[in-house]
């Protein structure tokens, strides 16, 4: 078997290791967690977001 | 015993990590877009001449100036993930929103899935030269989509930071070739005043060239959809964009000056890598490798940040319910929207199996220039509605309403270019978008809370 042959077969497993790994650790996430904390985050929570004062500017 | 679920009840929200500085807003802009300069930028040489490319290196240059300009503004105000989407959500309304977020998806998408396929070519190109023919590159192209999803799925920061290393690498790789071909001495080893020639296909040549144009810049406007990541987004942004504009307009240049003094305009029009072959015309091994390591680096970094950036936009949809709100998850631990980039795993590589490198990068190209054409609307819109000292800005950009009128004249030359070159592709996606905006309209929207849409503590618009 030739180095490129087996660097296709490393290939393919790496991708299936990391692949199948997030599948597994989101799955792990969704039964540790409530699904609302998950997607409790909020647009717009940022020091610019909330500097509605007019520092700099002209009027 | 059942295990209870740690919920909001708890502890405070959930919210992404704001880790970013400005070189990482650098490297996310800069990795998108530089790929271009080691392949696909050339198109423009075939389209029209030498003379053409350079013409439309800097006329795109310009479109894309007054884009990072008007980007930088909005987004130093709207600093949300999402960019566009959600500059588009407050400033214009949700039908629009809903396009821009999906010309988002599709334009980064699709171009992760080129890169991809870049990836695996030029890995079949070094088994080539190595002796072994026939490499099949699917493996490849997988793992540069696993490898790259599994890097975004981890965290930010480490993401960026790597896209900051390559990509700089990279560009080195420009200077560094630049600097071999003795630029101050032409005629030794370039040779502009045998090559240049004039404009073979006349000025309609230098018109259909702007579409390829786009190559040279294409994606730096993702830079916003770190927004939500970065710590002091009114200065980050502008900073990281701006500066990676500005490296830009110099590596294109330069690709421009080294290609076209060393190859005719008529091999430079098609040739597939362009800089990797200047390195062989030098004749020098180290240059040669040099140049195939930085074209691998410039791609693996271009999918790198379009899965960063579609994977936001992707999630901003879900967080609004425009897409399903199952998608609008943050990991607990990595704080990234994992959901979304696991999603946009299976499409990247179902388009990069497709094979078809130039309809994928069209289609790209494409949805790119719609988002480029509502920022001139946006812009003119934005400061209408909030007039300079109604609400902070951490930029405000020279010359309005300049820019978003030289947008949008660009814009519509590119179009035209783009017709007369790829017509069919154009209508066919004017067309899927317009079906996609009727779904939005009439089967979507419903789910969609109007009362939440509006995020930003701004006052009331002037009008309003």
């Amino acid at each position: 078997m030739k180095l490129w042959d087996i660097l296709t077969y490393v290939a393919w497993s790496l991708s299936a290791i990391m692949l199948v790994w997030m599948v597994v650790d989101a799955f792990m996430i969704s039964s540790q967690y409530d699904e609302e904390y998950l997607m409790s985050a909020r647009e717009g929570e940022d020091e610019i977001a909330h500097g509605v004062q007019l520092d700099g500017e002209q009027r | 015993m059942a295990t209870e679920k740690i919920g909001i009840a708890s502890g405070k929200r959930i919210a992404m990590l704001k880790v970013l500085n400005p070189f990482h807003i650098w490297a996310l802009g800069v990795g998108i877009v530089l790929v271009g300069e080691f392949m696909g930028w050339n198109f423009t040489v075939g389209k029209g001449g030498a003379y053409a490319s350079l013409i439309a290196c800097w006329v795109i240059g310009l479109l894309y100036t007054c884009v990072a300009m008007i980007d930088s503004e909005v987004t130093s105000t709207v600093a949300a993930a999402g960019g566009q989407y959600t500059q588009a959500k407050h400033i214009i309304g949700p039908l629009m929103a809903f396009n821009v977020g999906l010309y988002l998806v599709m334009a980064y998408t699709m171009l992760c899935a080129a890169d991809a396929l870049v990836v695996g070519d030029l890995m079949k190109s070094g088994a080539e030269v190595m002796g072994y023919a026939g490499l099949d590159t699917k493996p490849f192209v997988v793992l540069t989509v696993a490898f790259l999803a599994w890097l975004n799925y981890r965290g930010v920061f480490m993401t960026l930071t790597i896209n900051l290393v390559i990509t700089f690498l990279a560009f080195i790789s420009l200077i560094v070739l630049f600097v071999a071909v003795n630029p101050l001495t032409d005629g030794s080893v370039l040779q502009h005043q045998g090559l240049l020639t004039d404009l073979p296909y006349g000025w309609i040549g230098v018109v259909a060239s702007l579409q390829f144009g786009m190559w040279y810049y294409l994606g730096i406007e993702g830079t916003c959809q770190a927004a939500e990541e970065v710590r002091s987004a009114g200065r980050s942004i502008p900073l990281g964009t701006m500066g990676g504009m500005m490296t830009l307009l110099v590596a294109a240049t330069i690709t421009w000056f080294v290609a076209t003094g060393l190859m005719p305009w008529q091999y430079l029009g098609q040739a597939v890598t362009p800089m990797y072959d200047a390195a062989t015309l030098l004749g020098s091994t180290n240059l040669q490798l040099m140049l195939f390591v930085a074209t691998a680096f410039a791609a693996i970094a271009s999918a790198n940040g379009c899965i960063n950036d579609a994977s936001r936009a992707w999630f901003s949809l879900g967080r609004d319910r425009y897409m399903p709100v199952f998608f609008g998850a943050i990991h607990p631990r990595y704080r990234t929207p994992y959901r979304s980039v696991m999603f946009l795993v299976p499409i990247a590589i179902s388009f990069a199996f497709t094979g078809l490198l130039d309809q994928v990068i069209t289609f790209s190209i494409l949805s790119g220039l719609l988002g480029y054409t509502f920022m001139s609307f946006n812009m003119v819109k934005f400061r209408k509605m909030w007039p300079l000292g109604s609400i902070h800005r951490g930029y405000i950009h020279p010359f309005h309403p300049l820019p978003a009128i030289t947008l949008f004249i660009l814009c519509c030359a590119t179009y035209f270019a783009t017709f007369l070159g790829y017509g069919a592709s154009l209508l066919s996606i004017m067309a899927f978008y317009i079906v996609a905006s009727l779904w939005f309209v009439f089967r979507r929207y419903k789910y969609v809370k109007r009362a939440d849409q509006f995020t930003m503590p701004w006052p009331r618009p002037k009008g309003y």
